[in-house]
């Protein structure tokens, strides 16, 4: 019997240790591979090294992924709070629509936000203004928040909705007015969703490309756009070493966010 | 506090929803226009149904998130299974670790690992058959990389369910005499079923929704639906795209009512719900098959009389160019592809063994993508349609075909000042397609008419915030080295430095630095000054009356686009043959009047019709000159004069190929003029905000929590002291 | 003892079915009262209306004489042990306890003070730093308590709270909680289906069913005076056979006239006989006061449960003496062992042991613990 399932096991899981090998692995070890070559092929650190240039890119796409996950936070909470808290069916309806904007291609959906935002745009035509918003900083990050809110809200809303209806009335019995209850027991727990959440928003913000060359201007570059000009103009060996560091810093952060969180299970506040 | 969530929703909800809403409004609009609403109108629903482009798209789209989805499902579920029964805590992490890369990766990562992976698998695989194209990859190669990037979320979903299912029920199974895999199949599965079919579904609209993998991964005879409106938003979205969204979007919110329906009396609930869940499931599975099963039939080849002829006598004829930049049957006008596919398998078909032709038609955006495109990823095109010194580089590195453009039969429509050019000396690679020059645009509103005629309209501070520069390197550089009398094909590393200081002077004038967003702001107004090519400037023109164009004296780029056989191209006879038709009076006409452009074809220039619609065209100039003035009296040769003895040739105006040397050092130029203050003070200040705010509250919370602990912890210690005392 | 809380004309309905009808109660000061009673009589409901978590339809709650009807949970002075505990996963054992002396910012000092103390009289001592999921039922249970009392409250609300032990560790927590509610003096109102739990810890105990109360009284009230059928079966086993009240002292049933104790009916009205198991004699048959035929015996340990046939009607008798399946055995009863009662709407429903067996009482135990 034992046998037999640790067989099963490996039977199972074949096809999917293969293909993650095969299509997971193999490719990151390729760009590996080009990271530290040459354009001819060669061993070299030099695109290692001149990603130094880059840094001020890094910094200017990690500050605003970083003002972005955090609006989307600031908004999010209290949306999937509120969802959470609503009566099932209503619950059933507001996901839906949160879910809805989502089938409308992101592509679609930010050229959408620009040409309402433009300066001649939809809105500024509507109210005969000419409020200058496309090209600027804040019109990218509104561009991240629009386009990556539902994968805040969603993980969050699930994580609330999941607590023991229980807790909050153990709150409540224990002297936690509605306010207090969501700040020392509801916000705790949701830690796991708030960080699955921040995860599901930093990543893709980050590395964006198209939000920030529709509704920046093109007045500056994002790291996904210089990944993606690298890509254009074939100087891959660089685009390979950029995105290398790029994933490590990624996947660094978000095991330092899961460390935190998984410690003793959440934060006291 | 009722009040406060309900008012908090509806604000939330209504900013997600202007965009949505915008878009649907914006589908129905009378004008080719994104920004204003003219009058009602169903024409870009009908341009979409009769847009096969779009639904070979869309029917692309879905057989890849369908099959992906499939695939994914399948494996990942067996995988779930798999790593649930995994005893060693060391490789289950290991491969639910990696399980969980691209799902945690930035998709521009597992782009560029899948397309630099596939790269090295067509490197063997060329090894082996040497005939190979990435196209006949190219599906595998996507559907490979939608699985991959799928497979964790279907993990994700089944995993938790196959925890909290545990092991009683299979036992019991195995304990009534089910074989281990009928227990699976048979009890487990079952039970599983609502996380399967969620992480299918989860599976389906990813795939359904990608753009940046595909963008990284895809061939060129598979567009899916985000890549050809990438393409397309490069350049302008027709308001035919927001119809497809309407549609997409309504049919899912019909979908999601008819699946939430639910009946008011609760015992009658779950048979109703169930009854409209498999509604839903079915109506949805059968759009996916009408939709897939229609287009195909849409794409096969049905000459007049109705035969349609079988796939493996049709010849796929993959042509590369740039976003509109064909007539496409768009409002009246000639289909020129189609008509080609008409006119081959009527009169040319014999002469080709009785096969029938079909164009794969694909767009770029810029030179540089097609480039990469075709020295990349070993995709086979028959026909691109480079710009001049893109055409001396593919030349110079042996990427096209000699195919001898001379020996065409129509070659001769060519006008003589576009023979022999000096890109293509003897005429052996190219046929040229379209030629013009960079302008200005500028609003007649907003510019006051003693500030024009030079390039440095487009330095003046009055129009601060109100300028556009190109966004791509070679032209925007160019236009402060013509204003400063600079080589534009200078080798001279100071020369680039001082351009630089040109363009760092003019940032702060700037709105942005755009493409053919262009487009888009000039034609409604949000900018008042833009540089751009004369033949776009005309379909601007038609829209916003009130623009004007001119050519600075100090002078300007002037290119030729001109059409090219790779050299890997796989059908270079019916290749020219379509360059030949290109080149007849009728396919010509339509083209100049559709693109704009000025064409290099006698027939075009003397056509009637063509006069008569280039004079009545919605342009006047300041002079009263006509669209077809400004297109044909202002010769390079002649606008370019000053320039050109300055600079010391015949041709100094047009770009040359850069050595690698001097693209790098343009690139690296280009990256400090986008670097300079590119961030904004309060971008800092927030950024650092937060994160001081995060690290605070992390590290408050550890004090406090260690703070309030400390004296049991103490004991704890002592207590694990002593333990290991009286161990020892 | 003084009144300490207080319900009036208490009515809460949910999806238009009445779980609570027209309800008055009074709970007085340092008792330990429990509401018992089948699964879906309310009894959890009208916790829940005390401890703030739902609102009455109609009605009021008095608190110490004050009207606390719309003061919600978190002001009132009373806490609650949940069924399921609801300790809180993000905080360890002793944080959970300090949780409502937090809430209330308390100094330090006094927080520490206070939770060891709960934790030394629920014998945690050294458990402080343990996740609480790592702890056993019991031991969460303690935890649910300490956390509850620290605050000092004056009234506790058990709901059901030993639902989830074994057998052995909830007879082990029935006396801890009896002493700690002697130890520190307040009153404790317990909710439960489990009529043993109920009588040997209350005070006073209150018999619910159908959204009504039945009976309100102490233990040995409940026992040896219930009030109509329904109490009289919910609360042991009970013969329960109509009868006919002659005259005061002498009631008519199974064809015989019996001397009893109870007075005040009229003449020849119809009663409910109620007569336990255990006060009924096995004698010879011609000794007897009836005469049946014995249909089954079975063995429980201490006593020997026989049904016995009488005249189609079938009794349940326990005797220590074991008899013959099939015999003819007479049965003596005296007349404090016969319980008259009033006709209610539940009789007739009760009391016949025709059908019974242990396998559908035990089903209707496990239909009770479904209830929250």
């Amino acid at each position: 019997m034992k046998k037999k399932r640790s067989l099963m096991q490996y039977i199972c899981a074949a096809p999917h240790i293969f293909w993650a090998v095969l299509f997971i692995v193999l490719p990151l070890i390729i760009v590996l591979g080009y990271a530290f070559t040459d354009a001819d092929g060669n061993f070299s650190f030099s695109n290692i090294t001149s990603l130094t240039d880059y840094a001020p890119i890094f910094g200017l796409s990690l500050e605003l992924a970083i003002i972005a996950t955090a609006v989307c936070l600031f908004i999010g909470y209290p949306l999937a709070y509120f969802i959470a808290k609503a009566k099932p069916r209503t619950q059933k309806i507001l996901i839906m629509l949160l879910m809805l904007p989502m089938w409308t291609n992101l592509l679609i959906r930010t050229y959408s936000i620009m040409a309402i935002l433009d300066d001649g745009g939809f809105l500024n035509s509507l109210l005969n203004t000419s409020f200058h918003i496309v090209g600027t900083k804040g019109a990218v990050i509104f561009g991240m928040v629009y386009d990556f809110l539902p994968y805040m809200v969603l993980p969050i809303y699930t994580c609330i909705s999941k607590i023991d209806k229980n807790m909050w009335e153990a709150a409540a019995d224990l002297g936690c007015s509605p306010v207090t209850t969501l700040v020392k027991v509801i916000f705790p727990l949701s830690m796991s969703g708030i960080i699955s959440g921040v995860t599901m928003v930093l990543v893709p913000s980050i590395s964006t490309f198209y939000i920030s060359q529709k509704l920046g201007g093109g007045t500056f570059e994002l790291i996904g756009d210089t990944i993606e000009r690298q890509f254009v103009t074939g100087a891959l060996n660089v685009g390979a070493a950029i995105s290398l560091v790029m994933m490590i810093l990624i996947l660094i952060s978000i095991g330092i966010m899961n460390k935190f969180s998984d410690e003793d299970g959440g934060i006291i506040v | 506090m009722k009040y406060a969530s309900r008012i908090y929703l509806c604000l939330i909800f209504g900013i997600l929803y202007i965009p949505i809403v915008t878009l649907m409004l914006f589908s129905f609009n009378a004008e080719n226009s994104t920004a204003e609403f003219t009058g009602f109108s169903l024409k870009w629903y009908l341009e979409l149904f009769n847009s096969p482009e779009t639904f070979t798209a869309l029917r692309n789209t879905l057989i890849l998130a369908v099959l992906s989805a499939l695939l994914a499902t399948v494996i990942g579920t067996l995988a779930a299974e798999g790593i649930y029964r995994m005893k060693n805590k060391l490789v289950k992490s290991a491969i639910t670790s990696v399980t969980n890369i691209p799902m945690m990766n930035p998709d521009i990562v597992t782009g560029m690992s899948m397309m630099l992976f596939f790269a090295a698998v067509m490197g063997i695989l060329a090894l082996v058959i040497p005939n190979i194209s990435y196209n006949d990859i190219g599906f595998a190669a996507m559907l490979i990389a939608h699985t991959t990037f799928c497979l964790p979320y279907v993990i994700l979903s089944v995993l938790p369910r196959l925890t909290e299912l545990g092991d009683t029920m299979s036992e019991a199974a195995l304990d009534l005499g089910c074989t281990p895999l009928q227990a699976f199949i048979k009890v487990k599965l079952p039970n599983i079923m609502p996380a399967v079919l969620s992480g299918m579904v989860m599976a389906f609209t990813l795939s359904l929704d990608d753009f940046v993998i595909s963008y990284f991964v895809g061939p060129s005879n598979f567009q899916t639906l985000p890549l050809l409106i990438y393409s397309m938003t490069k350049k302008k979205v027709t308001p035919d795209m927001y119809a497809l969204s309407t549609i997409i979007i309504v049919t899912v919110f019909i979908l999601l009512i008819i699946s939430n329906f639910k009946s008011d009396k609760p015992e009658a609930n779950t048979r109703k719900k169930k009854i409209a869940s498999i509604v839903s499931l079915a109506v949805a599975a059968v759009l996916i098959v009408a939709i897939i099963i229609g287009s195909f039939f849409g794409g096969s080849v049905v000459d007049e009389e109705g035969n349609v002829t079988a796939a493996k006598d049709v010849i796929v004829l993959n042509v590369y160019n740039w976003g509109e930049y064909i007539s496409d049957g768009f409002d009246g006008s000639l289909d020129v592809n189609k008509a080609f596919t008409e006119y081959f398998n009527k009169h040319l078909s014999a002469k080709y063994g009785g096969k029938k032709v079909e164009i794969n038609y694909t767009t770029y955006a810029t030179n540089e993508d097609m480039y990469s495109k075709l020295s990349n990823s070993a995709v086979k095109y028959d026909i691109v349609i480079p710009s001049d010194y893109m055409i001396e580089k593919m030349i110079a590195e042996d990427m096209l075909l000699a195919f001898d453009a001379k020996s065409l039969p129509n070659y001769d429509n060519i006008l003589d000042e576009f023979k022999g050019s000096y890109y293509d000396e003897n005429d052996m690679y190219s046929v040229p397609y379209t030629y013009g020059m960079v302008g200005i645009i500028y609003n007649k509103t907003m510019v006051d008419k003693e500030d024009l005629g030079s390039w440095d309209l487009l330095w003046n501070d009055k129009y601060a915030g109100k300028i556009l520069q190109f966004n791509n390197p070679r032209d925007a550089f160019a236009t402060a080295m013509y204003l400063d009398g600079l080589d534009v094909n200078s080798k001279d590393p100071e020369v680039w430095n001082r351009a630089l200081e040109l363009l760092m002077i003019q940032k702060p004038y700037l709105q942005g630095y755009v493409n053919d967003e262009i487009f888009n702001k000039m034609t409604t107004e949000s900018a008042a000054i833009a540089p751009y090519f004369v033949g776009d400037f005309l379909i601007m023109a038609d829209q916003e009356e009130n623009l004007g164009f001119y050519f600075p004296e100090e002078g300007v780029n002037y290119f030729v686009d001109a059409m090219c056989i790779p050299k890997n191209a796989e059908h270079p006879e019916i290749a020219k043959e379509y360059i030949n038709f290109m080149l007849s009076e009728e396919p010509a006409v339509a083209n100049a009047e559709y693109i704009g452009y000025a064409s290099p074809n006698k027939l075009v220039i003397e056509n009637e019709e063509y006069i008569e619609y280039m004079t009545d065209y919605a342009y006047e100039g300041e002079n009263g000159e006509t669209a077809y003035d400004l297109l044909y009296s202002n010769n390079p040769a002649v606008v370019n004069k000053a320039y050109n003895e300055k600079i010391g040739s015949d041709n100094a105006a047009c770009y040359r190929n850069f050595t690698p040397e001097i693209q790098s050092r343009v690139n690296t130029l280009w990256e400090n003029l986008k670097l300079a203050d590119a961030t904004e003070l309060w971008v800092h200040i927030t950024a650092i905000t937060i994160v001081v705010a995060v690290v605070a509250l992390a590290v408050y919370s550890v004090y406090i929590k260690k703070k309030r602990s400390r004296f049991y912890r103490y004991r704890d210690r002592e207590n694990r002291k002593a333990k290991a005392n009286t161990n020892s | 003892m003084a009144k300490l809380i207080e319900l009036k004309g208490i009515s809460k309905s949910y999806d238009g079915e009445k779980v609570i009808d027209s309800m008055d109660l009074y709970i007085r000061d340092k008792e330990f009262i429990t509401f018992l009673g089948p699964s879906g009589c309310g009894k959890t409901t009208t916790l829940r209306i005390i401890g703030g978590f739902e609102t009455a339809d109609e009605g009021q709650v008095y608190f110490d004489g004050v009207d606390i009807s719309d003061v919600p949970a978190y002001k009132r002075q009373v806490n609650t042990v949940f069924q399921k505990y609801a300790l809180f996963p993000h905080l360890n054992v002793y944080e959970n306890i300090a949780f409502p002396l937090r809430i209330k910012k308390l100094p330090e000092d006094e927080i520490r003070t206070r939770v060891t103390d709960m934790l030394k009289m629920v014998a945690l001592v050294g458990f402080e730093n343990k996740s609480v999921s790592t702890l056993s039922g019991g031991q969460q249970q303690r935890v649910a308590i300490a956390r509850a009392l620290v605050s000092h409250p004056r009234v506790l609300l058990l709901d059901e709270p030993l639902g989830a032990l074994d057998l052995k560790l909830r007879k082990d927590m029935q006396n801890e909680l009896k002493s700690i509610q002697q130890a520190i003096g307040i009153t404790f109102v317990y909710v439960t289906h489990d009529q043993e739990e109920a009588l040997s810890m209350s005070d006073t105990v209150v018999v619910m069913a159908d959204g009504e109360i039945q009976q309100i009284g102490t233990p040995t009230d409940i026992y040896n005076e219930p009030k109509n059928a329904f109490v009289a079966d919910f609360i042991g086993e009970s013969n329960i056979i109509d009868g006919v009240m002659l005259e005061d002292k002498r009631v008519k049933f199974a064809s015989h006239v019996f001397d009893c104790v109870d007075g005040g009916y009229d003449k020849n009205e119809a009663v409910d006989v109620v007569i336990r198991p255990e006060d009924v004699d096995v004698v010879a048959p011609d000794k007897g006061m009836l005469q049946g035929q014995v249909t089954a015996v079975t063995f429980k340990g201490v006593h020997y449960e026989i049904i016995v046939d009488i005249k189609g009607f079938k009794w349940m008798i326990q005797s220590t003496d074991y008899v013959e399946p099939d015999a003819i055995i007479g049965l003596y009863i005296e007349p404090d062992a016969i319980h008259i009662m009033k006709k209610s709407k539940y009789s007739g429903m009760f009391g016949d042991y025709s059908s019974f067996s242990d396998e559908i009482d035990q089903l209707s135990d496990a239909d009770a613990a479904l209830e929250f």
